[in-house]
C-alpha cells in the first residue's frame, strides 16, 4: 500500500572514514548525543549482526522505543522500531567511501502516513538532511584532523574526552583532568 | 508480524528452560489452562494447548528450539484460527545482567475478523506473556543444566574501549575567537568589532 507510506532520502560526502561513520552508528548507547529528538538510548543487546536498543524520545511524544539494528560492517546500518508510536518503519543508513578520508552517507527514512507525521515536532526526525547534519557534528567530535572554517586561526583551547580523563590542550600546552576524588 | 522485546532479570538458559517447559506453560502463559505434549523428535515437539482468552480454544502447535538461542512456533492444527506462528529469540542483555528476549507473532484468524483488530489482540497478547514470563522468571526455580552459551555474568561486560571525543575547540580569528562546542559553531567578535 504504498499510498500510505512515504520514504526521505538525502545524501552527503561527510569528512570521515567509514569506519568512523560505521561506529558512531552501531555505538547506540550515544544516540542522544546527536540524533534529533532522542533524548536517552541504550543498547540492551547485541549479537553478531543484530542489535536491541532503546530510544527515550523528548517531545511531541515522550516515550521510548525499542528498535531492532542490523548492520553490516562499515557499509549499511538499518534501525527499525518494534514498539512504540514512531511515525517511521525504518532508518537505513548506507556508508561508501569516497575520496580519501572522506564517505558518502545516505539515509533513507520510511514509515507509515498517519496524523501524527503532520505534528511539528516530529518533523525533525523525519528530516533526511537535519539527521544527516548531527550526525557530521558527531563526526567532527572523534575527527583527527579537525579544523574551523577558518585554517589561518591559532588553536587556543580545545578540550577532549578520553579514557584517561578530560585533555585540555592551552596554549600549546596539555594537561590531563581527572574526576575529583581519584 | 507483531514484535515485542522482552527484558528479563534471569540468565538465558533459565529462560529457554521456561520456554520449553511446555506442560508448565499453565504457570505462566496468559489464558493457558492446558499444554500437553503429544510426540517430541529433537528439538521439535508437537503439543496441544488449551487458551482461555477471549474464546476457549484448542491449538495444535509445533515447537523447535534451539538451545539457548531461539524457540520457533508454528500452528498445526486448529478450528478457530488459520495461521498462527512466532518464535522467541534470545539474546544476552548488554549490561551482563540478564537476557532480552525478542518475540514475533503472527495471526490469520481467517477473513471474517479484520487484520487490524487481530493485530491489536495480538500486540496484547505478547505484551502480556512478556510481562508474565518476567515475572515467573523471577520466582521460578532453574534446573540443573549444562549451559551451551554462557551468558555473561553480572560485572563480566567488556568495557567497550571508547574513541578520544572533542567537547571544546577554540581558535582565535581575526577580530575574535571562533569556538565549536559539542557540534555548535559560534563566532564571538573582540568589542571593538
Amino acid at each position: 500500500m504504498a499510498l500510505f507510506r512515504f520514504t526521505k532520502k538525502c545524501s552527503a560526502a561527510l569528512r570521515g572514514e567509514a569506519s568512523l561513520l560505521y561506529e558512531i552508528l552501531t555505538d547506540y548507547d550515544s544516540y542522544f548525543e546527536w540524533m534529533p529528538l532522542v533524548s536517552e538510548s541504550k543498547l540492551l543487546a547485541k549479537e553478531g549482526d543484530l542489535a536491541i536498543a532503546e530510544f527515550g524520545f523528548s517531545n511531541p511524544f515522550k516515550e521510548k522505543v525499542a528498535v531492532e539494528c542490523i548492520h553490516t560492517k562499515n557499509k549499511m546500518v538499518l534501525i527499525r522500531p518494534i514498539s512504540g508510536r514512531l511515525p517511521v518503519t525504518q532508518f537505513e543508513w548506507t556508508i561508501e567511501p569516497a575520496a580519501e578520508g572522506h564517505a558518502s552517507v545516505t539515509l533513507q527514512i520510511e514509515g507509515k502516513v498517519n496524523w501524527s507525521r503532520f505534528l511539528p515536532g516530529f518533523r525533525p526526525i523525519l528530516n533526511a538532511a537535519g539527521c544527516l547534519k548531527s550526525l557530521d557534528s558527531q563526526l567532527a567530535a572523534f575527527s583527527s584532523e579537525f579544523v574551523l572554517e577558518d585554517k589561518d586561526g591559532q588553536r587556543v583551547l580545545e578540550l577532549m574526552e578520553t579514557e584517561q580523563g578530560l585533555v585540555c590542550w592551552f596554549r600549546g600546552k596539555k594537561y590531563l583532568m581527572k574526576p575529583e576524588g581519584n | 508480524m507483531i514484535k515485542a522485546v522482552i527484558n528479563l532479570e534471569a540468565p538465558r538458559e533459565h529462560v529457554y528452560q521456561i520456554l520449553t517447559d511446555y506442560p508448565g506453560y499453565k504457570n505462566w502463559l496468559p489464558g493457558c489452562e492446558k499444554c500437553t505434549v503429544l510426540s517430541s523428535s529433537g528439538n521439535a515437539s508437537d503439543t496441544e494447548i488449551v487458551v482461555n482468552s477471549m474464546k476457549k480454544m484448542t491449538l495444535g502447535l509445533r515447537f523447535e528450539g534451539q538451545l539457548n538461542q531461539a524457540l520457533n512456533f508454528r500452528l498445526l492444527r486448529s478450528k478457530d484460527i488459520r495461521a498462527y506462528s512466532g518464535s522467541y529469540r534470545l539474546m544476552d542483555s548488554a549490561d551482563g545482567k540478564g537476557t532480552v528476549v525478542v518475540a514475533e507473532m503472527e495471526i490469520d484468524a481467517g477473513a471474517m475478523v479484520p487484520k487490524f483488530m487481530v493485530d491489536r489482540i495480538a500486540k496484547k497478547s505478547i505484551d502480556e506473556t512478556g510481562a508474565s514470563l518476567r515475572r515467573y522468571a523471577l520466582k521460578a526455580p532453574m534446573k540443573a543444566a549444562a549451559p551451551a552459551v554462557k551468558a555473561a555474568a553480572p560485572g563480566e561486560v567488556a568495557v567497550k574501549a571508547r574513541r578520544a571525543k572533542r567537547i571544546l575547540y577554540v581558535v582565535r580569528i581575526q577580530g575574535g575567537y571562533r569556538v565549536w562546542m559539542m557540534g555548535e559553531s559560534y563566532v564571538l567578535k573582540d568589542k571593538a568589532n
